[in-house]
């Protein structure tokens, strides 16, 4: 059997695999999927407290789980539309080079 | 651990989460990181799934697998140069003294939450005997308790969607058709 610690474990060690590659990759568009998987991290550890809490009628983690998908998912478009307009005046998607103070690069 | 077929199911997955956030670090092209990741989001749903939580794991799949991971594609190929490609290289999952913090942070991270879960009495549970979620209660829970996050998630989805057409608008009087 499966027990809690191992799940949060895993989701542990999934948190800090998105952490790395928000830390390490220089494309931004990577970066958001980094962002991603720690929210998806997050997520496994409330829906496994769920799973293995003493009280599976309260549905407050799987409810925060649908909320935080839908706030992930208007953050991507949010975060992928403004990696599209960065591109469109610095000509780059790699963070090291954005430099927001020039007025033009 | 003893090898049922749910734990053999289990470590598969998480197999197949851990190689497909690998080879995001890892990808030489943004193009095959993207498709790595939607693999990944696979994988976490299939997790939710496997946990009984099988209508989070049908939004998971039709929510990121469907919509983010392809908008990602689609940015990537919107925003590739192909001189780009050489340079999109550096800052893989590879070893140097610049990238000691990158790596070591995570790790001690992780050293410290794994400490801190092996150590913990707290959490010796058993799973409880629900099985699956039940929608209906699911809906309702959201209509009752979850009633103002619910609005609050409304009004955030529209700001983001006026926000993401005014920042595709932004600058295109001066530009021109760029």
């Amino acid at each position: 059997m499966i027990t809690l610690p191992q799940i949060l474990l895993c989701s542990a060690a999934l948190f800090c695999l998105g952490f790395a590659i928000v830390l390490l990759r220089r494309n931004a568009i990577l970066m958001l999927v980094g962002i991603e998987f720690m929210l998806a991290a997050a997520n496994l550890n409330l829906v496994a407290f769920w799973r293995f809490g003493e009280d599976p009628e309260s549905l407050a983690g799987p409810v925060f789980v649908i909320f935080n998908i839908a706030v992930a998912a208007a953050e991507a478009a949010v975060g992928l539309a403004l990696i599209i307009l960065i591109y469109r005046h610095r000509r780059t998607i790699d963070p090291a080079q954005f430099n927001l103070n020039d007025d033009h690069a | 651990m003893n090898l049922t077929v749910s734990n053999l199911v289990f470590v598969g997955l998480v197999a197949l989460t851990f190689g497909a956030v690998l080879a995001v670090g890892v990808a030489r092209e943004a193009v095959r990181g993207a498709l790595a990741a939607a693999l990944g989001f696979v994988g976490v749903g299939l997790l939710f799934i496997w946990m009984g939580a099988d209508f989070i794991g049908f939004i998971q799949l039709l929510v990121y697998v469907g919509a983010v991971a392809v908008l990602i594609v689609f940015v990537i190929l919107l925003t590739r140069r192909k001189d780009e490609l050489a340079t999109g290289q550096e800052g893989r999952f590879t070893f140097g003294w610049k990238r000691l913090v990158g790596h070591g942070l995570p790790l001690l991270i992780f050293t410290a939450l794994a400490y801190a879960l092996m150590g913990s009495k707290a959490l010796e549970r058993v799973a409880s005997e629900a099985t699956a979620i039940d929608i209906a209660a699911l809906g309702g829970a959201i209509v009752s308790d979850g009633l103002l996050p619910l609005f609050l998630t409304g009004i955030l989805l529209t700001v983001a969607l006026i926000g993401g057409v005014g920042l595709a608008l932004a600058n295109t009087g001066k530009e021109g058709d760029s």
